[in-house]
């Protein structure tokens, strides 16, 4: 193989190789033929091979694909110092080359002809140089912006021609012109070859290029992504050309982020997968988290609540750990925001919030600003995170500024956002039935406080709370705008956005985003020294009711007096129940400040060898202030103050991470070698503080006008990791790659002895259709690649501190004495959860790439798992933190399939599909029988599996539910009777994502598909016959001997009626099927043509129309299959917007 | 120029290898070693507080007012889910409050071990401030395990921190529960100071006097007459530091002469005590309020019904509530006045009074009954004629303890339990009361957690 295509480090002129490996016998006869001949035994074939494999290399090393800049150097200004002894013009020009920022055009036959020269080593101008040197020769040289062409005089070349050795190359001329993409805009780094030839330039940071051809040569325009194009020369001496995109061709070459390098789609040998901003833009979103959904395979997310700023559940290919509760999660991913590790959990506190749910880190990020999401999901893209891997890593890199004329960018839309279903519930009359009967069936008479059923509420009224409290419209506002521009050089962004969106509440609470985004990339004139800054600070202001009125909205009886009185004040009359709009009264204000900032810089020491440093800051701060005042506490609770709670939490994080990149390309292949370490540190604070005691309620927010003030809670920990990492990944014949990462890691949380773990993996792919069989296929086979990998990765997703046997201040003193609590239950010795994950894959393109096809089965296992270990309260605490010999596998498979199935002039239709098979099973659990796990998880069963009753229906003489005696001893206890029978998860999930583009008009929409099952609206409401609203599925109840029902009889009272239901609740018939088919998001725009915008003075613009959530099938009785129970489901969201660039 | 950055790197990176430091932390400012804590004289004291503090904050032992009242016969429910399987006798093992109480008292034995291997270890502090610190762990521990006996019957004795160990723990008689809480407060006895002049006079730290008082009560639990009549003698005689208070408004104040050991609030203004706060009526009530019954039961003239039991009133309906304490909170932040009574001296002439009758001295006990009838305002038995039988005297003894004691710290509902009457009793009021009902659930949970603790109380 030749690789001397690749000129690296001086990117522009790809020259035509001067056959330096095996150099043409000298021939008088030169001729086309020749010329081509010096490549290689193979003829064009396999030279337009090499071509590609240029490119590649290109995209390997993606840095090289920007042009120089243009220098004013001229060159009788210009210095050298040249010596030569006995050498050709080739290397005369090089010399030159490597002391100059000028680059030289010529045909090396031209230059080969003349033979040996030798020049003293002195300092001179290129100009006098060139004279000393071409002296003897016939060639004349002519400086032309920064190219210098070497050419025959015309009157010699003439007079060179002799009959039999007429060579075209003589009539050659220099060709200019300027490459830009559909919108005008300058492309740099597009690759320029003569057709037939290996004669080739690249694109300026202007778009502008250069090139030495005749009139009857074709000029081949390629670049990554855009559909190559063919032109002939002709008399021209300006070629400008508008590149395409190229959507089918855009996956394989896709350049993709894996975190500590790039690669490219086609030599990937790790299974990562991405979203990029186009996908994001389509969809009225205010977290990254919603963007993904959907658009995955292998990751599923579920939406909490359908309120701003709410919570998500994120699994990567299953759950790992046996952690799994909020506030001990070990299954978060982790999150790297340009290359700054990101916090997994919220700062959010329970005690203050108090909503049902919490947020999300990732709420705290602008998708406006985001570039792309990947996530690295194989052993081979996350054990180079080492212990923090295990559950996949998520990246996120924002937008950076692109050469070319600055542009400013804005975009706004305007959005609606509702409830879209809603359950049918009893109305006053079925409801009174209920409470009636109930009563009835036990004899009882209902007591004083029973307002709803004791006739002091009456039956007139009637009801819906469902359009009360969760029925109202949000309003949805989003304006972004960014200027954006630079030179080759420097680029640069700056973007500015605000967001705001209310409630479906009652009520003007809402919640605002203000963000701004700020990147800076630059590169030195001799393309050794880069660097960049990238800097977001988001600011979000959460003014939301610190209660979901969902739940009310489902189980306030619909007879219930007003809400609100006449005069707009609370109605206490309604005193069953607490007054749901009091929450409007108290005010919960949150702030959360997200700053992140990278500095990157690139240094090249050596060809082949550069040395990164990167360094990245970030700190989060929440605060929360919370006043309750007097009026939001029913007259009757006697509280006669309000009071407040202040919430103060930081998060600080930094990184440092210096890493020595090595590359070399040899004759059949290519070494890439990483060297790094890390240093990260994070810091995290809490205050809580309760102030009480004003004098009245408008002080409320002011701590000093308390009567006391109280710190009830300080918590502080620090984190500190540590790791020294290396990567070698080698491709051979461009057909067989291997990529082997290794890392040795150091974290904090650890007992001081089990701090250092070692972690790596080992990846390989082999591209088939390479090879030379595969030409058999190769009318329909495009591209086939089967990949592996193999690797252990850890999790240290567990508290700081665990091992530290401690003793913690409280906030209270006792007779003047300050309490000192114990910390936890200490535990020196746990260490590492490792995972360990097999891959593999199989990834086809077909047509021209125009189908592609991956599939991919992977199975982690997790063992060594690190769990607060529940213990029973006599041991003084509830857990202790501890590695458990259990093993958890998850297996799977994944399936992508991306079909494009028109692409013309006018009109792109493509198609894409993901989906994804999970299985999880619990391998191993040495000892369950005794843990604190036995009624929780079962071996050979999988994770998500539930301990509960078997349900065998109504009981038609009792009416009452009965389950089944598994240990015929007559009654039904749960310690006995419960068997692991049922599953609540995901069967499989993916979307089918479709976008046509047809002139100026684009319409995309998701589907989103789960199969899944899930507790039952049973779980969530009460007993039927107490107090409470319920679903009218439950008037099939039983209410006479003998007959048979689905639903028990009805009662008012805890008696055995309330036991039998109980125990329902926790058996598998209320354990049901939630799947549900979404479409997810639909979005139509429409780009007017650039010619009118002209006219107008635009440079682009677009107007759209947006819609989430717009149409859920699904069986699921609830609000929605997704969020299920009492939390205010994903709203129905429509948008309407516009996209101007100036 | 170029080698020097690479041997830079190359030697930054070598470093990183051996970085060992750069991940071991000192602890963070805001914990303490342990170490350190139970070697420096007030950083132990911390600790030891850290149980009452806990007691005043968490709630659940002080809450068994309110739970053993609805579970018994004293108070009546309005409204409150969580409160409804109490006021039903209908108790889950799922009650998360049944697991609040269970745990906490848990806690204070994990707290109390923890002192006493703490400072059995630790040395260079004075030797009476350190005899008073594992004396009251003793006492917190006997507390605590008196209190489970009570509600669970078997449970596991945990005398260690070590979670390895106490994982492995079954079950123990309530026979061996009651020698254990009897063993801690003879060793408690031994250690404790014998005043109240270490604490100024405050009587919110438990001294001698508390083990003593809990003794009386062990030993009464148990049947140990002449012990149990030992004991409450020891405390009534010292009339230097303990007077029955001669207004019953009195009784509840901070550092009354009556009390024993009281709860102090944790606060310096707003909630004295949780029993005022959670009973006294602003409103009519939501939650529960005071047995109509129970109030219509007072004798004739029983000033405890004027002083102890409080009426609120609105569109002409009566709601009572227990009003021993006077102070709920509110506008004005009052300053703290009162504080939780847990022993106080009328409850050991009660238990004198008990044991005498059972040890035939019926003279003595209804000597010692009618010093609360005095006080109380009502007829002295002493003046109703002769009372000799053991039976008769008794079911005087348990009637006076029911209005005297009311809504304190659940003594209604162990009493009920005691003389065997709590079936009888409680059916008639609520009819479902069952022999089972006795005794608690284990916590669902506690039982998940630790199979070891099976098998599951009867009628659970």
């Amino acid at each position: 193989m030749n690789f001397s295509l690749l000129n690296p480090g001086r990117g522009l002129v790809v020259q035509a190789p001067p056959c330096p490996i095996a150099p043409p016998p000298p021939t008088a006869n030169i001729s086309r033929h020749a010329r081509r001949s010096c490549l290689s035994e193979g003829g064009v074939k396999t030279w337009l091979m090499r071509i590609s494999l240029a490119y590649s290399i290109l995209l390997a090393s993606s840095i090289q694909l920007l042009a120089h800049s243009i220098n004013g150097q001229t060159i009788d200004k210009e210095t050298v110092t040249i010596e030569l002894e006995n050498d050709n013009l080739v290397a005369l020009v090089k010399k030159i080359e490597d002391q100059s920022t000028l680059r030289f055009i010529y045909l090396p036959e031209q230059l080969n002809k003349y033979g040996l020269v030798s020049l003293s080593k002195a300092k001179r101008t290129i100009k006098e140089t060139l004279d000393l040197a071409l002296g003897g020769t016939t060639l004349r040289y002519e400086q032309n912006g920064r190219y210098v062409v070497l050419s025959e005089k015309k009157e010699n070349a003439a007079a060179s021609t002799a009959p039999a050795v007429v060579s075209p190359v003589l009539s050659a001329s220099l060709v200019k012109g300027k490459v830009t993409d559909k919108d005008g805009l300058a492309m740099a780094g597009v690759n320029i070859v003569i057709k037939g030839t290996t004669t080739g330039t690249t694109t300026d940071g202007e778009g502008g290029y250069a090139i030495l051809a005749e009139a009857n040569d074709v000029l081949i325009f390629s670049f990554i992504g855009y559909k190559t194009m063919e032109v002939e020369v002709g008399a021209r001496t300006i070629v400008n050309m508008a590149l395409e995109l190229d959507v089918a061709a855009l996956k394989v070459v896709e350049v993709v982020d894996a975190g500590y390098w790039k690669v490219t789609e086609k030599e990937r040998t790790g299974n990562i997968v991405s979203i990029k901003a186009a996908d994001i833009e389509g969809q009225p979103v205010y977290s990254p988290m919603q963007a993904m959904q959907g658009r995955l395979s292998g990751v599923y997310i579920s939406q909490n609540t359908g309120l701003p700023g709410s919570g998500f559940d994120i699994l990567v290919r299953g759950q790992n750990s046996l952690r799994s509760n909020f506030v001990n999660n070990g299954n978060l991913p982790l999150y790297v925001i340009d290359g700054v590790p990101y916090s997994s959990q919220t700062l959010e506190s329970k005690r203050v919030s108090s909503m049902t749910n919490y947020g999300n880190p990732l709420n705290n990020i602008n998708p406006s600003d985001i570039e792309s999401i990947s996530i690295l999901k194989d052993a081979d893209a996350t054990a180079i995170y080492g212990s923090r891997g295990a559950n996949g890593v998520v990246l996120i890199n924002t937008k950076k500024g692109r050469s070319g004329r600055t542009k400013l960018d804005a975009n706004y839309y305007q959005g609606w956002g509702r409830v879209s279903r809603k359950m049918n519930l009893l109305n006053t009359d079925q409801y009174l039935e209920m409470r009636n009967e109930a009563f009835n069936n036990v004899q009882m008479t209902p007591a004083d406080f029973e307002y709803d059923v004791n006739g002091r509420w009456g039956g007139q009224r009637d009801t819906d709370w469902q359009n009360e409290l969760i029925g109202g419209t949000s309003r949805i506002n989003n304006a972004q705008v960014s200027l954006s521009g630079g030179s080759s050089q420097t680029q640069f962004i700056v973007s500015g956005g605000y967001y705001r969106e209310s409630t479906v509440f009652p009520g003007d609470n809402d919640f605002q985003r203000g963000s701004f985004h700020f990147n800076l990339s630059n590169r030195s004139l001799n393309d050794r020294l880069k660097f960049s800054v990238v800097s977001s600070y988001v600011v979000d202001l959460s003014g939301l009711p610190g209660a979901d009125f969902t739940g009310p909205a489902l189980t306030m009886a619909p007879n219930s007096p007003l809400l609100v009185d006449e005069n707009g004040d609370l109605n206490w009359e309604n005193t069953q129940t607490p007054n749901p709009l009091a929450a409007l009264l108290i005010s919960n204000k949150s702030t959360t400040s997200n700053n992140v900032n990278n500095i990157q810089f690139d240094y090249q020491l050596l060809k082949g060898l550069v040395l990164k440093a990167n360094g990245g800051y970030n700190i989060i701060r929440f605060e929360n202030t919370k006043a309750v005042p007097v009026k939001a506490f029913s007259p009757s609770s006697g509280i006669t103050q309000g009071y407040s709670e202040f919430q103060e939490a930081t998060t600080d994080n930094w990184i440092v991470e210096p890493q020595l990149e090595f590359s070399k390309v040899g004759n059949n292949g290519r070494l890439t070698a990483l060297l790094g370490g890390t240093w990260q540190q994070k810091v995290s604070r809490q205050k809580l503080a309760v102030a009480e005691g004003f004098q009245d309620d408008s002080a409320l927010e002011n701590p000093a006008a308390a009567g006391r003030y109280t710190v009830s809670e300080y918590t502080y920990s620090k984190y500190r990791y540590t790791a020294f990492f290396a990567r070698a990944n080698y491709v051979y014949r461009d057909r067989y790659i291997l990529n082997a990462t290794a890392r040795r890691d150091g974290s904090s949380r650890f007992g001081p002895d089990r701090r250092f773990g070692n972690f790596g993996a080992i990846g390989a792919a082999w591209i088939f259709s390479d090879e030379v069989f595969a030409r058999l296929f190769q009318s329909f086979l495009s591209m086939g690649k089967i990949r592996g990998s193999y690797g252990i990765t850890g999790n240290d997703q567990i508290g700081d501190y665990g091992y530290l046997d401690s003793y913690t201040y409280m906030s209270n003193s006792y007779m003047g004495v300050k309490g000192l609590t114990a910390s936890r239950m200490p535990n020196p010795d746990y260490s590492w959860e490792t995972n360990k994950k097999l891959e593999g894959a199989l990834e086809l393109g077909f047509f021209q790439n125009r189908v592609a096809l991956s599939v991919s089965y992977y199975r982690n296992q997790s063992s060594n798992q690190l769990l607060g270990y529940t213990l029973p309260s006599l041991t003084g605490f509830s857990s202790v933190q501890n590695n458990l010999p259990a093993t958890v596998r998850n297996s799977g498979w994944e399936f992508e399939v991306n079909y494009n199935v028109i692409s013309n002039d006018k009109l792109t239709w493509n198609t894409s599909f993901n989906m994804t098979i999970p299985r999880n099973t619990i391998v191993d659990f040495p000892g369950l029988k005794f843990s604190s796990y036995v009624n929780t998880y079962d071996v050979g069963k999988s994770t998500f599996v539930k301990k509960v009753y078997h349900s065998l229906g109504v009981n038609p003489e009792t009416g009452l539910y009965n389950f089944k005696d598994f240990d015929d001893d007559g009654s039904v206890s749960y310690q006995n009777d419960t068997r692991f029978l049922k599953e609540v998860g995901q069967d499989y999930y993916g979307g089918l994502q479709n976008s046509f583009i047809y002139r100026g008009f684009e319409l995309s929409f998701l589907v989103q598909f789960v199969r899944q099952t899930a507790w039952s609206y049973i779980r969530y409401f009460s007993m039927p016959g107490l107090y409470g609203n319920q679903p009218t599925n439950i008037l099939a109840r039983w209410s006479n001997s003998g007959e048979s029902s689905n639903v028990q009889r009805y009662s008012p009272t805890y008696d055995a009626t309330y036991f039998a239901f109980y125990d329902f609740s926790s058996s598998d018939a209320a354990i049901v099927d939630a799947s549900f088919i979404r479409l997810k998001n639909i979005s139509l725009s429409y780009k007017i043509s650039s010619d009118f915008l002209r006219r107008i003075k635009l440079d682009s613009f677009r107007a759209y129309a947006q819609a989430q959530n717009l149409l859920t099938i699904t069986k699921y009785v609830g609000l929605d299959p997704e969020s299920r129970g009492f939390s205010l489901p994903p709203l129905q969201v429509f948008t309407v917007g516009m996209q101007i660039g100036l | 120029m170029r080698y020097l950055v690479i041997g830079f790197f190359l030697i930054a990176l070598s470093l990183c290898l051996s970085c060992e430091s750069f991940v071991s932390l000192d602890p963070p400012a805001t914990q303490t070693s342990t170490q350190i804590v139970f070697s420096n004289e007030s950083t132990a004291t911390s600790v030891v507080v850290g149980n009452y503090i806990d007691m005043f904050n968490k709630g659940a032992l002080t809450g068994i007012s309110v739970t053993n009242g609805l579970y018994a016969d004293e108070l009546r429910l309005h409204s409150q889910v969580e409160l409804v399987e109490y006021y039903n006798n209908a108790l889950t093992s799922q009650n998360p409050s049944v697991l609040g109480l269970w745990s906490e008292l848990f806690s204070y034995v994990y707290s109390a071990n923890s002192i006493i291997e703490g400072l059995e270890k630790a040395s260079g502090f004075d030797l009476s401030v350190k005899r008073q610190l594992i004396g009251e762990a003793h006492f917190i521990r006997a507390l605590s395990n008196f209190y489970l006996v009570n509600y669970w019957g078997r449970v596991p004795l945990v005398t260690t921190i070590d979670y390895r160990i106490n994982l492995n723990l079954h079950k123990v008689d309530v026979s061996m529960v009651y020698s254990s809480v009897v063993q801690d407060l003879v060793v408690a006895e031994e250690l404790l100071y014998d005043d109240y002049s270490f604490f100024n006079g405050d009587r919110g730290r438990p001294n001698v006097w508390a083990a003593k008082a809990l003794l009386a009560r062990v030993y009464l639990y148990l049947g140990d007459w002449s012990n149990a009549e030992k004991y409450a003698t020891e405390i009534i005689n010292r009339a230097d530091l303990f007077n029955l208070a001669d207004d019953l408004d009195d009784v509840f104040l901070v550092n009354s002469k009556e009390a024993i050991w009281q709860l102090k609030s944790v606060y310096d203004m707003g909630v004295n005590t949780t029993d005022g706060e959670t009973f006294i009526l602003s409103a009519v009530p939501s939650r529960f309020s005071l047995s109509p019954t129970f109030v219509d039961d007072f004798d004739e003239g029983d000033q405890r019904k004027v002083k102890w039991v409080g009426v609120y009133e609105e569109s002409g309906l009566r709601y009572y509530y227990p009003y021993k304490y006077k102070i709920k909170s509110g506008v004005p932040m009052p300053p703290i006045t009162e504080a939780l009574v847990i022993f106080r001296l009328a409850e050991q002439y009660l238990i004198r009074a008990e044991s005498r009758a059972n040890l035939s001295n019926f003279q003595g006990a209804v000597a010692d009954l009618d010093i609360l009838r005095k006080r109380a305002g009502v007829d002295l038995l002493v003046d109703s004629g002769v009372l000799d039988d053991t039976a008769d005297l008794l079911k005087l003894i348990y009637r006076e303890r029911k209005f005297e004691l009311f809504t304190e710290f659940g003594h209604r509902w162990f009493d009920l339990k005691r003389s065997g009457e709590s079936v009888d009793i409680l059916s008639q009021i609520k009819g479902t009361y069952q022999k089972t009902d006795d005794l608690y659930p284990i916590p669902l949970n506690e039982l998940n957690a630790d199979p070891k603790l099976n098998p599951q109380n009867d009628g659970y």
